[in-house]
C-alpha cells in the first residue's frame, strides 16, 4: 500500500524539545493524515485531558497523495481534542502548506505542553546546520492577526503564508471555534483547534525543508486526473461552492435567520452569480489545475477576501439575514485574519441578532466579530458557542456535541440530518457528504428508511478521503478506483480502515463520557430512534452507542482493550 | 402532455429561465424533452452529454429521482412531471 512516508516529531513547547519516532506500523495501517492523527490521538492523548491542557496533542499530518503532482491533492489534517465538542475532531485545510509540510521529511508533527512564552515554532528537516525545531519567543506578536504573522515571518526568516499554521487573536483568547489558518484564506477550520494552540502558547509553526520522502505512486493515471481537472468546464471553476446556493435554497432548505426558516428571500444577493461577480481572479491549492477558489473584492467598500464559500454564504448571509454579498465577504475576511471558523462564528453571531431582534443588521454583524475575537462585551460570551451560551442568550441550541450547524438543512434531507446526529465530529456536513446523495436524486431525501447502512459507508469513505488526503471535490474525477489505484490497495480495505478510525473517535468521545445521548438533533426525523438502534447495530456497537468493551475492530489498528 | 423543465446553474444560464413548460405526445421521454430544448438551446448539448450519453456535469432528475437511477434518456415521462438539471452537490 502507499502510504504517507516520514517519522512523528514529536514537539513539547514546555520543556521547549523534540523528538522523533518510527511510525510506519502506524502509517501501513492508517494510511496517513485523520487515520493515522486519530490513531496517535486515540493512544496518545489522555481520555481525560482538559482540551485547554497542556496533556492534549495537536496534529499535523499529510497522506501519500501530498508527495505526488496531482490535482485534488493540496490538502492536510489536523487532529485533537476540539475544546468546542469535548471530542476528537480532524479538521482538513487546502492551501499551499501541505508540500511545505512534507518537504520536512515527517508525516506527522505532534504538538504539546504549553509554553510560558508566546512562540513562533519553527519544523525544518534536520538536514544542514539549522536545527530541526526551533522555538522562537514572539511576545511582540501578542494580539496579532494573521496577515501580521505571515509579515512577521516573511521579513524575519523569508518565509510565505504558504509555509505557516497561524492562530489569530481568538485563538489566543481561547475562542472555541478559533481556527488555524495557513496560505493567508485556508483554515483548519471546525471543531476550534486554534484554540488549542492558543492554549499552548503557540502563534504560529513554520514548516520548510528538503527532505521529502518518495513514495512510489503511479504516474499514467496522475497524469489523466490532472488532465481532466485542467480540461473540465466544471461551473465549480467560476463558482466554487457557492454554485449550489439557489439551487439548495429553493429545492431543499437554507438555513435563514437563525435556523427559524428554511428559506431566504434575499438569496439572489449571496447566490454563486453574486460571488462569481466580485470574483477577480482564479486561485488554487497546491498542484490543482481545478482552481475552484475564489478570490473576491469590492473596491467600492475597501474589501479583498477569498470566498465566500457555500458554508460562509449561509452562516453570514441567509442566517443572519444579510443579503448582499459584501456584508458576507467582508465577514468572511474578518474571521480569516482574526482566526475564526466562518461557519461556528456565523452561526453564534446569528444566535445572538436573534436574542437582539437584529437580523438584517450587517455592521453589528462585524462589531461583533470584533468583540468576540477580543472576548470583549458580549464577545466573551459568544466565545464559548451556540452550545454553552444559548441558554444566556434564551435562544434555542442548534448545535449537535457542541459544533454549529452546517447549511446543508438536515430537516429536508434526513439523511443528513442523521449524519449529523451521529457524527463524531458534531454538525459537520463533510464528516459524511451524506448531502450529495440526497441533492443529487440519489436517495429519496425523505425518510431514514434504510439510509444508516448507507451512511456508515458514506463515514468510512470520507476517512480515506481525509487520509490520502484526496480534496472532497474530486470525486467526479477521482473513483474508487483510481482511489485504489493511486494507494496499490483493494478500496474496501481503505473503507474498512475508514470503519476502524470512525470507531477510534468514538471509543475516544466514549470514555469522555460521550453516548446515545449525544447523537440527538435540535428537530424531529421520522424513524429517528430506530435509525439510530439499527446504525449501532451495523456498526457492532452497543445500543447505547458506546463500542463494546475489548473490542477490536478488524485486527491490528483497531481500538485496544480498555 | 405537459411537464415543467426546472433549471438551475449553468444550464439555466443557457435556456435563460429558471422553468420552461413543454408540451410533449403522451409517450414521451426524457430524451424527447432535451431533444427539444436542444433544439432551441444547441449549447445544452455540452453540459448535458458526453460522448453520446448524459454526462456527469449535470445532475438530472425526474420528479427527485436521479435518471441514473431510472431508465437513463428512455425514462418515460408522464404529465406533470418536474424534470430538473442542477449542478451536483458534493458538499462545502
Amino acid at each position: 500500500m502507499n502510504h504517507a512516508k516520514g517519522d512523528l516529531l514529536t514537539i513539547d513547547v514546555g520543556a521547549r524539545e523534540a523528538e522523533t519516532t518510527e511510525i510506519d506500523d502506524v502509517l501501513a495501517t492508517f494510511v496517513g493524515g485523520r487515520g493515522a492523527a486519530t490513531k496517535l490521538a486515540h493512544d496518545r492523548i489522555p481520555f481525560d485531558a482538559d482540551p485547554f491542557g497542556p496533556e492534549n496533542r495537536v496534529y499535523f499530518s499529510s497522506g501519500p497523495l501530498q508527495h505526488s503532482q496531482m490535482s485534488f491533492t493540496g490538502r492536510m489534517n489536523m487532529t485533537g481534542l476540539s475544546p468546542l465538542t469535548d471530542g476528537l475532531c480532524s479538521t482538513n485545510a487546502g492551501g499551499y502548506l501541505s508540500r511545505n509540510f512534507v518537504d520536512t521529511g515527517h508525516s506527522v508533527v505532534e504538538v504539546t505542553g504549553a509554553s510560558d512564552e508566546l512562540l513562533a515554532v519553527h519544523v525544518r528537516d534536520g538536514d544542514g546546520d539549522a536545527p530541526t525545531v526551533e522555538f522562537e519567543e514572539v511576545p511582540e506578536l501578542a494580539g496579532a492577526e494573521v496577515p501580521d504573522v505571515t509579515e512577521a515571518m516573511r521579513e524575519r526568516h523569508g518565509l510565505e503564508s504558504e509555509h505557516l499554521a497561524t492562530v489569530g487573536p481568538a485563538g489566543e483568547n481561547r475562542v472555541r471555534f478559533a481556527c488555524v489558518m495557513t496560505s493567508d484564506s485556508r483554515a483548519f477550520g471546525r471543531g476550534g483547534l486554534g484554540a488549542v494552540l492558543g492554549a499552548k502558547n503557540v502563534k504560529c509553526l513554520t514548516f520548510e525543508g528538503d527532505s521529502r520522502a518518495s513514495v512510489d505512486l503511479p504516474e499514467g493515471i496522475q497524469s489523466e486526473i490532472h488532465r481532466e481537472a485542467a480540461t473540465t468546464d466544471d461551473i465549480m471553476k467560476r463558482q466554487g461552492t457557492t454554485n449550489g446556493t439557489q439551487f439548495i435554497n429553493d429545492e431543499f432548505g437554507l438555513p435563514t435567520r437563525y435556523f427559524s426558516e428554511m428559506s431566504f428571500e434575499g438569496v439572489e444577493g449571496i447566490n454563486g452569480d453574486a460571488v462569481e461577480e466580485k470574483k477577480y481572479k482564479k486561485a488554487a491549492c497546491s498542484m490543482c489545475a481545478f482552481a475552484c477558489k475564489l478570490p473576491t473584492r469590492d473596491e467600492e467598500r475597501g474589501v479583498e477576501t477569498e470566498g465566500p464559500e457555500f458554508e460562509t454564504v449561509m452562516a453570514f448571509g441567509s442566517n443572519t439575514g444579510v443579503d448582499d454579498v459584501v456584508d458576507v465577504m467582508i465577514s468572511n475576511d474578518r474571521c480569516d485574519d482574526l482566526g475564526m471558523d466562518t461557519i461556528s462564528a456565523g452561526d453564534t453571531v446569528a444566535a445572538y441578532l436573534a436574542s437582539e431582534d437584529e437580523f438584517g443588521n450587517a455592521e453589528l454583524v462585524h462589531e461583533t466579530l470584533e468583540k468576540i475575537a477580543r472576548r470583549e462585551g458580549i464577545g466573551d460570551t459568544l466565545a464559548e458557542g451556540v452550545a454553552r451560551c444559548h441558554d444566556e442568550l434564551g435562544v434555542e441550541n442548534w448545535s449537535v456535541k457542541g459544533l454549529e450547524f452546517a447549511a446543508h438543512d438536515g430537516r429536508a434531507i434526513h439523511g443528513q440530518g442523521l449524519s449529523y446526529a451521529v457524527a463524531n465530529r458534531g454538525a459537520d456536513h463533510m464528516y459524511s457528504a451524506f448531502l450529495s446523495l440526497e441533492y443529487n436524486g440519489e436517495v429519496d431525501p425523505e425518510g431514514l428508511e434504510g439510509k444508516p447502512e448507507l451512511l456508515i459507508e458514506r463515514e468510512n469513505r470520507q476517512v480515506v478521503r481525509d487520509s490520502g488526503i484526496f480534496c472532497a471535490f474530486s470525486s467526479s474525477y477521482v473513483d474508487d478506483d483510481a482511489k485504489a489505484e493511486l494507494l496499490d490497495v483493494d478500496f474496501a480495505d481503505l473503507l474498512a480502515m475508514g470503519d476502524r478510525v470512525v470507531e477510534l473517535e468514538r471509543h475516544f468521545n466514549n470514555r469522555r463520557g460521550f453516548d446515545r445521548g449525544d447523537d440527538r438533533l435540535p428537530y424531529d426525523l421520522p424513524g429517528f430512534e430506530s435509525a439510530l438502534d439499527e446504525y449501532y447495530e451495523l456498526r457492532g456497537w452497543n445500543s447505547d452507542g458506546t463500542v463494546p468493551a475489548g473490542h477490536v475492530a478488524g485486527g491490528s489498528g483497531g481500538v485496544a482493550d480498555d | 402532455m405537459q411537464v415543467v423543465f426546472r433549471a438551475y446553474g449553468p444550464v439555466r444560464d443557457v435556456v435563460g429561465a429558471k422553468t420552461v413548460e413543454r408540451e410533449l405526445p403522451p409517450d414521451a421521454t426524457l430524451e424527447d424533452l432535451l431533444s427539444g430544448l436542444l433544439a432551441d438551446h444547441p449549447d445544452l448539448e455540452v453540459l448535458l452529454y458526453a460522448d453520446g450519453e448524459l454526462g456527469d456535469a449535470v445532475s438530472l432528475t425526474v420528479d427527485g429521482v436521479n435518471v441514473s437511477q431510472l431508465d437513463g434518456l428512455e425514462t418515460a415521462l408522464s404529465a406533470g412531471d418536474e424534470v430538473r438539471a442542477a449542478p451536483p452537490i458534493h458538499g462545502g
